[in-house]
């Protein structure tokens, strides 16, 4: 407005006769008139693109737009891109990128639309239908993805895409109703164990004896850190059902065996056996079940465990995976003297996963609380009304984790925990409340030489600071594993 | 003074001229995006021309696609109606004064073929306002992405679907009415409504919805880029959730009982205590 008046008062000055004057105020009038109502409409065309500066900007909002793909900024590159989606729809490149940008930032719908116009275009470009069968499958429509996802295939696409599509293809196979797909695997592992018992390197240890005091006390030998070498089997598998589009069932079972070269009190053998229910529904997923183990340490049973658990995943974008889970499980033992530390444990937490630009890499992280606890009736001197010595327990912890592909057929991963925990009683041996910080760090790498083979290398490591030393101990443990997937 | 009075009487003219092209797509229905193939437009009194990308539609317009070809119309209220191939679209009516006070209206009459609706404004808040009208089912919805298709008898799709009213639901939810009942359709289901039949929920009929067209060459795309997308899509599928991400990989109690020995006095068989050694468990 302030630029109208501006103009119109030196139009209105150049004027030397009343006439001109008139002439020249009814003129503008009709300039100005024009020009505001020219700026008002609704549908004023985007600039550029009629000009070579037009065109310039143009070449520059298509750059800036991939590189904000690049640097893992989808809903930026999509908020500069969709503004200009009337004036450029049709054009291939523009169109395979606002739907890129559009799918990576959670908009599957709009992206359709974008592929759809690239397809119309040139029916031949298999990225195009590659990613609207993406976006058909993150809107939930299965059968128009596999339709999709099976024309990429016979375009004779690259190994990688094709590695790619397969697992879509699985992945829709497993949710169609009346099937059930299964997977299972079976691995082999050598390995070194720095500490089989999870024990103190100390071989004594300040303890009140009952009638004496405090007095050091030599610890036994299998309550101390001992090394070995390791062999280990594992196998498992998983049965996916689909009852309709939304709900499956799911049952599931795995079993590991480890056996030690000399520290046969040891060797484990653990099962596990899970089952339950799946359910599904645009960018919500939830799996809720049952599971329940059993396992054994050296020759005789260890101990029983039961419950049940849950899982919700909701991705904000495909990039952007929020999970929320909770755990119940009672651990029953099977050693007479073992039944003192029977528990009951809940766990729940919420977790995050992010995708990073490239899209080979991910980062999650998890934050964790629960409680354990103290079941058993057995009194004893140290439990005169039943229960742990420690009693129950409360404990949170964080983790952080990351994982990245390394060239076609490797993925390097690392993970790292911090837990605290703390117990309601004061122990009668140590005459102290118990507190435990504990810390783990995992890594590794999955070196996938065949579709259904690969070889795992990884390095574990986890630390245990007690305020009561029996219970302070670190571990290490680097193991090689050979695993072979059955799909 | 005469040379600036002419400059400004031209530029006058040609500004009012501009306002006056710019107030009609104003007023209009809704514009080109994109046009593939071959598109006609017919107005309400007869006249028909050709599409062309930017060109205006209004109420009363009927639309129609060439077979293999395709258009996206731009809503005035943010909508895109999108049609396919061999299909015929009528505007019966797009009332939008840029807000939502329950004089907003638009209403369509899919005559053959089919169309891809995301609605705008007009049914966000007043759902009654925005229809669908085929020849055997009134569409309405509840703010929605949704897609319709009309088989006709004889039509080029009548061997690969039975005559009748497909509509398939991508967000949002429909519904499908005529004089023998209604049918809620909520996402990737497909109502269907033939001819004197209440309409019903069936699977997917891909041959109508599948909507790319087929690649023209085999063996095309081996050299062609992709994204790599396994890590994005794995976390929607749940295939990258490694035991050890989100909760502690290891048991923290203790497993076996943990002893101790240590110098005590322990009454000798004849009932006198003697040096021994005692084990606690801990």
């Amino acid at each position: 407005m302030v630029i109208g008046q501006y103009n119109a008062q030196s139009v209105e000055a150049g004027a030397k006769g009343q006439g001109e004057k008139m002439n020249l105020a009814k003129w503008a009038v009709l300039f100005f008139s024009g020009w505001f109502a020219l700026m008002g409409t609704g549908y004023a065309q985007q600039a550029g693109g009629s000009s070579a500066e037009g065109a310039q900007a143009y070449v520059k909002v298509l750059h800036d737009a991939d590189e904000l793909m690049k640097a893992g900024k989808p809903a930026d590159a999509y908020a500069l891109l969709e503004p200009l989606e009337f004036e450029h729809a049709g054009e291939e490149r523009f169109d395979y990128l606002l739907g890129v940008a559009a799918l990576d930032s959670g908009k599957p719908d709009k992206a359709t639309l974008a592929f759809e116009r690239v397809l119309m275009v040139n029916p031949n470009s298999a990225g195009a239908r590659l990613e609207l069968a993406r976006a058909y499958y993150q809107l939930g429509d299965t059968l128009r993805a596999r339709t999709e996802f099976e024309t990429v295939l016979k375009q004779n696409p690259s190994p990688a895409a094709r590695a790619t599509i397969q697992k879509y293809l699985d992945a829709i196979a497993a949710q169609e109703p009346g099937r059930t797909h299964l997977a299972g695997y079976i691995e082999g592992t050598l390995g070194r164990d720095s500490n089989v018992n999870n024990a103190t390197a100390q071989s004594q240890v300040s303890v009140n004896i009952p009638g004496v005091g405090m007095s050091l006390v030599a610890l036994n030998p299998t309550s101390m850190k001992m090394a070995d070498n390791y062999y280990g089997l594992a196998a498992g598998g998983e049965a996916v059902h689909g009852l309709n589009q939304n709900w499956g069932v799911y049952a599931g079972a795995d079993l590991r065996q480890r056996t030690y070269a000399s520290q046969k009190n040891f060797d484990s053998l653990g099962a596990e056996a899970r089952a339950g229910a799946i359910y599904g529904a645009e960018a919500n997923r939830m799996r809720f079940g049952v599971l329940g183990g059993t396992y054994t340490l050296g020759p005789t049973r260890n101990r029983n465990s039961a419950g049940f658990n849950a899982d919700w995943g909701h991705a904000f974008s495909p990039g952007n995976q929020v999970n929320l889970f909770g755990q119940y499980l009672q651990y029953r033992f099977a050693d007479i003297a073992m039944q003192v530390n029977d528990f009951n444990q809940q766990v729940v937490g919420a977790g995050w996963v992010h995708v990073l630009a490239d899209g080979k890499s991910m980062l999650s992280g998890s934050v964790y609380g629960g409680r354990e606890q103290d079941t058993s009736s057995i009194i004893t001197t140290a439990t005169p009304s039943g229960g742990r010595t420690d009693g129950a327990k409360r404990f949170g912890g964080l983790r952080i984790g990351g994982q990245t592909n390394w060239g076609e057929q490797t993925l390097l991963f690392a993970n790292a925990g911090w837990q605290s925990g703390s117990y309601s009683r004061t122990n009668p041996f140590f005459l102290v409340q118990r507190s435990d910080k504990f810390q783990d760090l995992t890594l590794g790498a999955n070196w996938h030489w065949d579709a259904l083979w690969s070889v795992r290398p990884q390095l574990s490591y986890a630390r245990n600071q007690s305020n009561i030393a029996i219970y302070s101990y670190n571990r290490a443990d680097v193991s090689v594993t050979l695993r072979r997937d059955f799909k | 003074m005469n040379i600036l009075n002419n400059i400004l009487r031209g530029t006058a003219l040609m500004l009012a001229l501009a306002a006056w092209c710019s107030n009609v797509y104003a007023a209009a229905a809704g514009q080109i995006q994109f046009v593939s193939g071959s598109a006609q437009l017919t107005t309400t009194d007869g006249k028909t021309r050709t599409l062309r990308k930017g060109d205006a539609v209004n109420e009363g317009d009927t639309l129609s696609t060439a077979p293999a070809a395709a258009l996206q119309v731009k809503m005035r209220d943010g909508g895109i109606v999108a049609m396919r191939p061999d299909s015929r679209v009528k505007i019966d009516s797009f009332k939008f004064n840029d807000k939502e006070d329950g004089t907003e209206r638009s209403s369509f009459s899919l005559v053959k073929g089919g169309f891809r609706a995301i609605t705008g404004l007009i049914g966000r808040v007043n759902k009654q306002n925005y229809r669908v009208n085929t020849p055997t089912a009134t569409i309405g919805v509840r703010g929605t992405d949704h897609e319709i298709f009309v088989v006709v008898p004889g039509g080029p799709l009548s061997g690969v679907a039975p005559a009748g009213t497909y509509n398939k639901v991508n967000t949002g939810e429909t519904y499908m009415a005529n004089s023998q009942g209604e049918v809620s359709v909520r996402p990737n289901q497909m109502g269907f409504a033939a001819e004197g039949q209440a309409p019903q929920l069936q699977p997917l009929n891909l041959n109508i919805f599948t909507v790319a067209p087929a690649p023209q060459a085999r063996g095309g795309a081996l050299g062609e880029r992709t994204r790599d997308i396994a890590v994005v899509d794995g976390v929607l599928q749940e295939q990258i959730y490694v035991p050890g991400f989100m909760l502690p990989p290891v048991l923290t109690f203790t497993r076996t009982p943990i002893t101790a020995s240590y110098p005590c006095f322990v009454m000798s068989p004849i009932g006198q205590p003697m040096p021994g050694i005692c084990t606690a468990t801990f």
